[in-house]
């Protein structure tokens, strides 16, 4: 094979590599929900059963499940809600009968905007913060740095959130104890109702990414060509920027994507402690009103979102690697 | 916390199992392998919340939820401690004696993880404690009936400026209890590598 057709051939096959990550990623999504669909179809207590209440009989209950289709095989079911969803529909609210995409737009927009607010806010304390740790080890900022990321972790979100809500919003009175959002209005006319969450989400999840920044930053420091560096002179800053981060840029891209799950799941939690109207809290309405289609789609917004991120850090790693 | 005590001890014993399964080589595996990595990445929060969807609140389905979320961090842990061991002297020489693999699983390789297991059990115990903690705070009454710390905190949020210390003494309650079991798995963790 000559050189011009390989080189060819290794473009043809970076250009397809985009493409075939999005293929696996709609490919395992797909899978995962259908194991959820199929879970949620085989475990007891259905929708019939659950509307009729308990004066069901065994008559009126198949009648039930065959207005509401349920009698029908499940990967039946299954593919004609993906086919669903393929087109952007996502199904009807039993109770309502409303379109599950009206339902869950807006608390999706307001989740997306407390969930990239808290990223940014990870981000910049949990990197800046491992750097300055690990750059430090030892010292008297090390030491009080990882004391508070180790307090961090170990506190569950809605014990930090309701510290902060009883100092801050009761205590103070600086803040809104709940996001109270007016309606029709967007959550960013009144941004105060943000900041508890968001503070709670960063506080937590920048604990642990400041552990994993450290860790790698120390062992970075200690490389032979980082030591060169430094005892020829160069100052720290210089060390630093063009020695010691290029080196685990990578590890640390694929720490700051593992957040992203993590982030995901915490604000679960977080929107409770703070009554954020948003995806956490439409997930649990699903929950305890039981309405499976709803609850299918959040799984599918979030089991799509972190799953893009872990792809994201393979990618990394293997680019890191070859 | 009995809960999560003794679905920690069940989540550990499944994941042992499952994790020396999944440390041979086969395409099976490889498999198995891809599956736990797609699983161990959707928050452990939304696992919980579709088995509460189909089995309803309650201590039982709380342990197998618990266990069934910590399974796999287990088995996980376990792969990667086996699959070194594998190729170690240890292994090859019960090879070249002629043992078979499940006889080696249970003479040379189980009795190496124990100390380890043990050591992560501190941190998984903590996991599975968050996970019953955050369920009794999203009103899903884990334990039945009876009032959790967590369920505690969560039905006195509304009154927190009248009583802040209805909510608050619950709140520290937990914060004690995670925190010494950090300390705890912590402490052990560094007397092992010492």
């Amino acid at each position: 094979m000559s050189r011009g057709t390989a080189q060819i051939q290794g473009a043809g096959r970076r250009a397809a590599r985009p493409l075939a990550s999005v293929l696996a990623w709609a490919g395992t999504l797909a899978i995962v929900c259908l194991v959820v669909y199929v879970l949620l179809a085989v475990l007891p207590g259905d929708v019939a059963s659950q509307q009729l209440g308990a004066e069901a009989t065994a008559g009126s209950l198949a009648r039930e499940r065959h207005v509401l289709g349920l009698d029908r095989p499940v990967l039946l079911r299954f593919g004609g809600w993906l086919g669903g969803v393929l087109h952007g529909d996502l199904g009807t609210m039993l109770a309502t009968g409303e379109p599950v995409s009206a339902v869950i737009a807006g608390p999706l927009g307001r989740s997306a905007i407390l969930l990239v607010l808290g990223l940014a806010g990870i981000l910049v304390c949990g990197v800046g913060g491992g750097v300055l740790a690990g750059t430090r080890a030892g010292s008297r900022t090390d030491r009080a740095l990882s004391g508070a990321a180790l307090t961090m972790i170990c506190v569950p979100e809605f014990v930090v959130g309701t510290f902060l809500v009883l100092v801050l919003a009761i205590w103070l009175r600086w803040l809104p104890a709940v996001s109270l959002v007016p309606l029709g209005g967007s959550m960013l006319s009144r941004p105060a109702v943000l900041v508890l969450p968001v503070i709670t989400l960063v506080m937590v999840g920048s604990g642990m990414l400041l552990r994993q920044v450290r860790a790698l930053v120390c062992q970075q420091a200690e490389r032979p060509h980082v030591e060169a560096a430094r005892l020829a002179g160069l100052p720290g800053s210089v060390v630093l920027r063009s020695h010691l981060l290029p080196g685990i840029a990578v590890p640390i891209a694929q720490a700051c994507s593992a957040i992203v799950p993590y982030l995901v799941g915490g604000s679960v939690v977080v929107e409770r402690v703070f009554a954020f109207p948003g995806l956490g809290t439409l997930l649990v309405a699903a929950v305890s009103d039981r309405e499976p289609n709803l609850l299918m789609a959040c799984v599918l917004i979030i089991v799509g979102l972190t799953l893009m991120a872990y792809m994201f850090a393979d990618s990394l790693r293997r680019r890191n690697w070859v | 916390m009995l809960i999560a005590l003794g679905a920690t001890a069940v989540a550990i014993l499944l994941g042992l199992v499952l994790g020396i399964l999944l440390a041979a080589r086969s395409r099976v595996t490889r498999a198995g392998g891809a599956v736990l990595d797609v699983v161990l990445v959707i928050p452990s929060i939304l696992t919980m919340l579709v088995l509460i969807f189909g089995l309803g609140g309650g201590v039982a389905t709380m342990f197998l939820i618990t266990a069934a979320v910590t399974t796999p961090f287990v088995a996980r842990y376990v792969r990667s401690l086996v699959v070194p061991m594998l190729a170690g002297d240890v292994v090859v020489a019960a090879r070249l004696a002629g043992d078979g693999w499940v006889r080696i699983a249970a003479g040379e390789i189980v009795p190496r993880l124990v100390a380890p297991l043990l050591t992560d059990a501190g941190a998984r115990f903590v996991g599975a404690l968050y996970l019953v903690a955050s369920a009794g705070f999203l009103g899903f009454n884990p334990l039945g009936g009876d009032a959790d710390w967590a369920t505690m905190i969560q039905a006195n949020m509304d009154g927190l400026g009248m009583n802040p210390w209805a909510s608050l003494a619950p709140a520290v309650a937990v914060v004690l209890l995670t925190v010494s079991a950090n300390l705890l798995s912590d402490r052990w963790m560094g007397r092992r590598s010492r």
